[in-house]
């Protein structure tokens, strides 16, 4: 696949959709093709896939052939692009792929997970990427930054990013008591 | 909670384990101390997953693990906990058939007992006809008697897709 082709796959839905032939939410994705080619060539056969609600390209850059593609857009399932059979698999909840991701690497999958910079500003993503890192999980978060979550501008709505945490403060202790004492009668219930 | 409940709990647990497929995933797994480690007497360490408290990563990471073949088993210790796992449970676990996966997870969780001592509305909630309402491909289960627990912890891991059992046994 080349620019060209996934320019003219996106440009062919856009217009199914105009036809009124699709009825089901349609996510375009346009403006990142040479970027996400560049990618995907290091994305092996064996590799998970994980992506979001805006996949088209990722699926076609998959290697998944381009009219099953085409096939589950105009049935409405835009959205939802799912190939079990290509270890591709989306969700159309922001960061509900993260912790799928975590699991299939855990049983020793290499997986690429796509996300959006609003869900990479989340505490799910900051839980996922500190447990693949600590755990040695083989994940490559791939952030794709367009300012935008759906139209709201992210770094407004969070304000600028601060390192400097001044608003917390941490003190340390040993425990004396612990975290609470079963009834012998319960039998650890 | 009776001890005849507690303990068939644990001979189901150990079944459980019996099963090469199975992973145990949670808090107070490996570490004594916690009510719910004490369920687990007889299931090897190596099979118990340590996790931190990320409830809906903890769901997720099940559903991930068992894309690849294995049950886990996803322990949370009161239901109420297990809200902070709804995207995953709701979304994903219940949802996920629909798109052709066949993901399997035993969701195991409990309603806190109000006695003998009462652990107050944040830790007995019963929300068993609320996921039963919510969720469409995953099978909800109140266990109540002692009896039922063995028999549908068996069925849960036999029969295809994902159950929530819940224990909340009558005193």
């Amino acid at each position: 696949m080349q620019v060209a082709d996934l320019i003219a796959f996106e440009q062919e839905v856009a217009a199914a959709f105009d036809r009124g032939e699709i009825h089901g939410p349609v996510h375009l994705s346009g403006g990142n093709e040479a970027k996400l080619i560049s990618i995907f060539r290091e994305v092996w056969p064996e590799d998970w896939v994980l992506s979001t609600w805006r996949s088209h390209y990722h699926a076609l850059l998959r290697g998944i052939p381009r009219d099953l593609v085409m096939d589950e857009i105009l049935a409405g399932r835009s959205m939802s692009l799912h190939f079990p059979e290509y270890k591709f698999l989306t969700s159309a909840m922001v960061g509900g792929i993260l912790p799928i991701a975590c699991g299939l690497a855990a049983e020793g999958g290499r997986v690429w997970c796509f996300v959006g910079d609003m869900c990479a500003s989340t505490g799910a993503f900051l839980d996922a990427c500190r447990y693949a890192s600590v755990n040695g999980l083989d994940i490559r978060f791939v952030v794709e930054d367009n300012g935008l979550s759906t139209n709201t501008p992210t770094n407004l709505a969070w304000g600028p990013y601060r390192r400097n945490k001044a608003n917390v403060r941490r003190y340390t202790y040993t425990r004396r008591w612990p975290h609470y004492q079963p009834l012998p009668s319960s039998k650890g219930f | 909670m009776g001890v005849d409940f507690a303990t068939e709990v644990n001979i189901a647990m150990w079944l459980l384990a019996q099963d090469e497929r199975t992973i145990f995933v949670g808090q107070s797994l490996r570490y004594d101390g916690a009510a719910i480690y004490y369920s687990l007497e007889g299931v090897p360490m190596n099979k118990r997953v340590e996790f931190p408290v990320a409830e809906n990563l903890q769901l997720g990471y099940c559903i991930g693990r068992s894309l690849i073949g294995k049950i886990p088993v996803c322990i949370f210790p009161r239901m109420d906990f297990l809200l902070h796992a709804m995207d995953q449970l709701v979304n994903h676990l219940d949802k996920l058939p629909t798109f052709g996966w066949r993901p399997k997870v035993i969701l195991r969780t409990r309603v806190g007992q109000k006695q003998p001592l009462n652990a107050g509305p944040q830790h007995t909630q019963n929300h068993v006809e609320a996921f039963r309402r919510m969720l469409t491909t995953v099978k909800v289960v109140e266990l109540r008697e002692a009896s039922q627990v063995v028999p549908l912890y068996k069925e849960a891991l036999t029969h295809p897709g994902s159950w929530l059992l819940v224990e909340n046994p009558h005193v």
